[in-house]
């Protein structure tokens, strides 16, 4: 991978140089852009696209049109570049495809070589360099110009392993780098049985929407160091939940969240949102003002998704109010649709007298005909509206204050999305509730106050945010109470004025698109011995202007128990706590709310299960060769538990699994050019692993081969001092199987599996390559063709 | 003889082995090479009326499988067509009238950017599939002029 000009290099240079030039030149005749004297773009943005994907994929499309819409380019131009796009360039980035036969042709060689061999690697390979090359090719000629890099999946892979090796000037000129569901990903804190971020500790600066805690490695084994110390606080990772490709899922039959980092409110909507962000600190202070760091786009898909069920009230004053709302709720409908959102209506109809509703423990009724029972399918829609139109001369159904039933069928009926933003928008001439109808709660075997059943099925759904459009605010007291219980509101309008109840359903609709977005930093938390838990929503954003404060509801009662500016916050849960619901509303400056819910689980470990450290871990060189690389003894301690595995490790790879009875083995292979950590994992039969404890080999010097040997940070033991010159001291012959590392040097990413382990032989050009991936055994065959898949290899 | 049941005995596991072996094999490449039927969605994809001067410059159908671990969608369509110039709001509303799609965007050209950006598009759901046209226009290049369709 050399990044040495050559002469295809410069004639690629020339022609990219002045394609540049062409563009800019006609750029320039244009008083409105903002290209400077010397043809040079503000910002570029830079995409890899995904195994298989085609250039213009959805993943690339939603990234820069997410934050080019949100950038003014009258003053501020724009460019973009998707690896693989230029035939010009000397090296062009395939993403080879891994589905289908595919996986045996590239996806079995990623997995076996750790996404650095066979055609996969060479994939990779390509990507970097031809992005070194187009980084270079820019910033040589536009010194000032800014980068947002982005990556999807195999794309991802290619930024992360590119970004050591990047040059200088464009390394400084990069702003963000946002990388999803990569399969090299690294979050050292999802590793162990309680991993810290279960307990929201210690996240990795480049973490950002990872809501399975376990994470910790992709499915072709976690890139160590994951990326430069250079680049900390300036990329930004998204792993969403059942990727099995960056290691949320470890099964690879559930893999259905790999392909929804596009979708409406996804992982690249909230990337956008932080760049624009980033992009309003590194550019001049006089073009800040073209970006919208705020804005949150709703035209189009980019809206968070939404999932909203009007519950209407039929019995208003007259079927023109009635038929009011319900062209307004058609109207609002239209704007949800076109945002990949869903709408569903219910309508209930008061019959004075009836008395249905306010008895306790009455068991739900049938929903009338006309009801939408879930939401509407798009499609179907015209059919709806008609039923519905009719629904309060011919199904008058139940009893006085009847809001109860309708919202609470409306709550429970529909499959609400995962994810989505939702509400409950409940609009009734009469606010007036009633207080003594009690509701049975089967998880807790009670019957409570139908608001109190409110607030607790809106906040176990995601939540649901309860709002009110309330025709007098006389007797709202109830309403009131479940709205600020489920991060809601209330809305009162003129009742007889039937274009009033349509602006405040407008307004209410406008609110539920701009309000805040909050986003916990996991879906699960864990509570351990200590109690305590810190819980981060520190990726929440507020659609226009600024988040002021968040209260927090540690039990998911519909009680707010603490206020913060802070978007972090540590609480200590009682004894006797087994799990529960944390809900986090945040207000922002405009006094919009939006509310979120994240579990929270108590995982009693017993101490004496601890998964416990490896002891006694020495090491001895056993041989070194003239080019630095030995072979080296490692011996431990005994194990006297039940523990049947240890894990071995060479620089954070692991090369495998070893017996639990085992003391020692023998290491080839071991470049010394720089220190080696080997380290030790005990190993349950489940495969959980303890922490590491384990030694540095020390590099060796040219001048100085024999150095002391340094305990690595966790080790329990304490080595020998053993120099290369005791070799002959100890017998070359193996007591146990010999295992090979290869250490790399840092910049060639030396991938790290802690997933899989793989054999491959090569004979007379057929590869028989046996793998272990997660959960099952590969074994695939093939005529080899490429001499350098087999190097790679 | 009694080598002979013991040689037979052998004989049979190691066969017992190859067999498991050769269905746990077998299994697993029908798992992961499997491919449904591309009807459905390429009806939906062929509701879609491209421009006459349009040039299709690539295609990607991806049938439905049992395991979708790539990063396309399973089943999914990927279409691209060189427009020349920049499709007009008509020209698409013709192009997706079959398919019923909502629009967005007044399809005209943002100069601001240079290699040209999404100026419309059209999307909604088709016999249970999300379908979306997107436009791309340029002002500099009309290599950039583009309409993609998107079926998964």
């Amino acid at each position: 991978m050399s990044t040495k000009p050559t002469k295809g290099l410069s004639l690629g240079l020339s022609v990219f140089s002045a394609l540049v030039f062409s563009i800019l030149v006609l750029g320039n005749s244009m008083s409105t852009t903002s290209a400077t004297a010397e043809g040079c773009l503000d910002i570029e943005i830079v995409f890899a696209r995904g195994s298989g994907s085609d250039f213009d994929d959805k993943e690339y499309k939603k990234f820069y049109t997410q934050i080019t819409q949100r950038i003014e380019t009258r003053v501020i131009s724009l460019g973009r570049y998707e690896l693989g796009q230029d035939k010009t360039a000397l090296t062009s980035y395939p993403a080879v495809p891994v589905d289908g036969w595919n996986l045996f042709n590239h996806g079995l060689g990623a997995q076996i070589s750790n996404g650095g061999g066979f055609k996969y690697g060479e994939s990779v390979d390509k990507g970097v360099t031809e992005l070194k090359q187009h980084l270079l090719a820019v910033s040589q000629r536009c010194p000032h110009t800014k980068f947002i890099l982005g990556g999807y999946s195999q794309g991802a892979q290619v930024m992360g392993e590119a970004l050591p090796a990047i040059d200088e000037r464009s390394a400084e000129n990069i702003v963000f780098v946002a990388l999803f569901g990569d399969p090299k990903l690294y979050l050292p804190e999802g590793e162990g049985i309680i991993p810290p971020a279960c307990r929201g500790e210690k996240l990795s600066d480049w973490r950002r929407a990872v809501p399975n805690c376990h994470t910790d490695d992709g499915t072709l084994g976690a890139r160590k160091p994951y990326i430069p110390s250079s680049f900390h606080g300036r990329v930004g990772l998204w792993c969403n939940d059942k990727d099995w490709i960056c290691g949320s899922s470890k099964n690879a039959l559930k893999n259905s969240g790999h392909e929804t980092y596009h979708a409406p409110g996804g992982a690249i909507d909230k990337a956008a949102f932080e760049i624009v962000r980033r992009l309003k600190e590194a550019l001049p202070a006089y073009k800040t003002h073209a970006v919208d760091g705020s804005l949150f786009v709703r035209d189009g898909s980019d809206v968070s998704k939404l999932d909203v069920m009007y519950v209407v009230g039929a019995n208003a004053s007259s079927n023109d109010t009635y038929h009011a709302i319900l062209d307004s709720v058609r109207e609002q409908a239209q704007d949800v649709w076109s945002a990949g959102g869903r709408i569903g209506v219910v309508t209930y109809y008061n019959v004075p007298g009836a008395s249905y509703a306010s008895r306790p423990n009455q068991p739900m009724p049938p929903m009338p005909y006309g009801n939408s029972r879930g939401f509407i399918n798009e499609e179907d829609q015209e059919q709806f509206w008609r039923k519905l139109a009719y629904t309060p001369n011919s199904y008058p159904i139940i009893g006085p204050r009847p809001i109860f039933y309708p919202a609470i069928f409306a709550l429970d009926d529909p499959p609400w999305q995962l994810g989505a933003q939702k509400a409950l928008v409940i609009i009734s001439e009469d606010a007036t509730y009633t207080q003594y109808g009690r509701y049975p709660l089967a998880s807790r075997n009670t019957h409570v106050p139908y608001p109190d059943y409110l607030i607790l099925r809106s906040i176990e759904i995601d939540p649901v945010s309860v709002y009110f459009i309330v025709g007098n605010e006389d007797n709202i007291a109830d309403a009131e109470y479940i709205a600020n219980g489920t991060a809601g509101k209330v809305f009162t309008y003129d009742p007889l004025d039937p274009m009033a109840v349509q602006r405040t359903i407008a307004t209410v609709q406008q609110e539920l698109v701009e309000r805040p977005t909050v986003v916990f930093s996991n879906d699960t938390y864990y509570v351990d011995d200590s109690r305590s838990v810190t819980f981060d929503v520190s990726q929440s954003f507020a659609a226009d202007g600024e988040i002021t404060h968040y209260d927090w509801d540690y039990e998911g009662d519909g009680v707010w128990d603490a206020t913060t500016d802070d978007s972090h916050i540590e609480h200590a849960y009682p004894d006797g706590f087994s799990e529960g619901i944390v809900h986090v509303r945040a207000t922002d400056t405009g006094g919009r709310v939006g509310s979120m819910t994240a579990t929270v689980e108590t995982y009693e470990f017993p101490r004496e299960q601890r998964i416990p450290l490896a002891t006694g871990i020495k090491y001895k060189v056993l041989d070194t060769s003239d080019d630095n690389i030995s072979t080296v003894r490692l011996t431990w301690d005994p194990i006297d538990t039940a523990i049947p595995y240890l894990a071995l490790s060479v620089d954070g790879v692991h090369l495998g699994r070893i017996d639990g009875h085992r003391t020692t083995i023998d290491i080839t292979d071991i470049h010394r050019d720089e220190a080696v950590t080997v380290d030790l994992q005990l190993m349950t039969a489940n495969y959980d692993m303890g922490d590491r404890a384990g030694v540095i080999i020390p590099p060796l010097q040219s001048s100085s081969k024999a150095t002391s040997p340094q305990p690595s940070a966790g080790a329990s033991s304490t080595n020998d001092t053993p120099s290369d010159t005791d070799a002959s001291s100890v017998s070359r012959q193996p007591l146990e199987p010999s295992l090979t590392s290869e250490k790399k040097a840092p910049s060639d990413n030396a991938g790290a599996d802690t997933n899989q382990y793989g054999l491959l032989l090569v004979a007379g050009g057929i590869v028989i390559a046996i793998g272990v991936l997660a959960g099952g055994i590969w074994v695939a065959i093939r005529i080899h063709h490429s001499k350098g898949s087999a190097k790679n290899s | 003889m009694a080598k002979k049941k013991r040689t037979a005995r052998v004989k049979k596991i190691v066969l017992g082995i190859i067999g498991g072996l050769v269905v746990l094999i077998g299994a697993t490449i029908f798992v992961f090479t499997y491919e449904g039927s591309t009807k459905p969605i390429l009806a939906v994809a062929d509701q879609f009326q491209p421009g006459e001067s349009w040039e299709l410059v690539s295609e990607r159908v991806e049938p439905p499988r049992l395991a979708c671990i790539g990063s396309v969608s399973c089943p999914s369509i990927h279409k691209v067509w060189r427009s020349g110039t920049v499709v007009t709001q008509d020209e698409l509303a013709r192009s997706v009238a079959k398919l019923g799609l909502f629009i967005e965007g007044d399809c005209k050209v943002d100069r601001g950017h240079f290699n040209g950006s999404t100026v419309c598009s059209a999307k909604g759901r088709k016999q249970g599939l999300n379908v979306e046209v997107v436009v791309d226009g340029s002002a500099y290049d009309t290599d950039d002029n583009k309409v993609i369709l998107y079926v998964d």
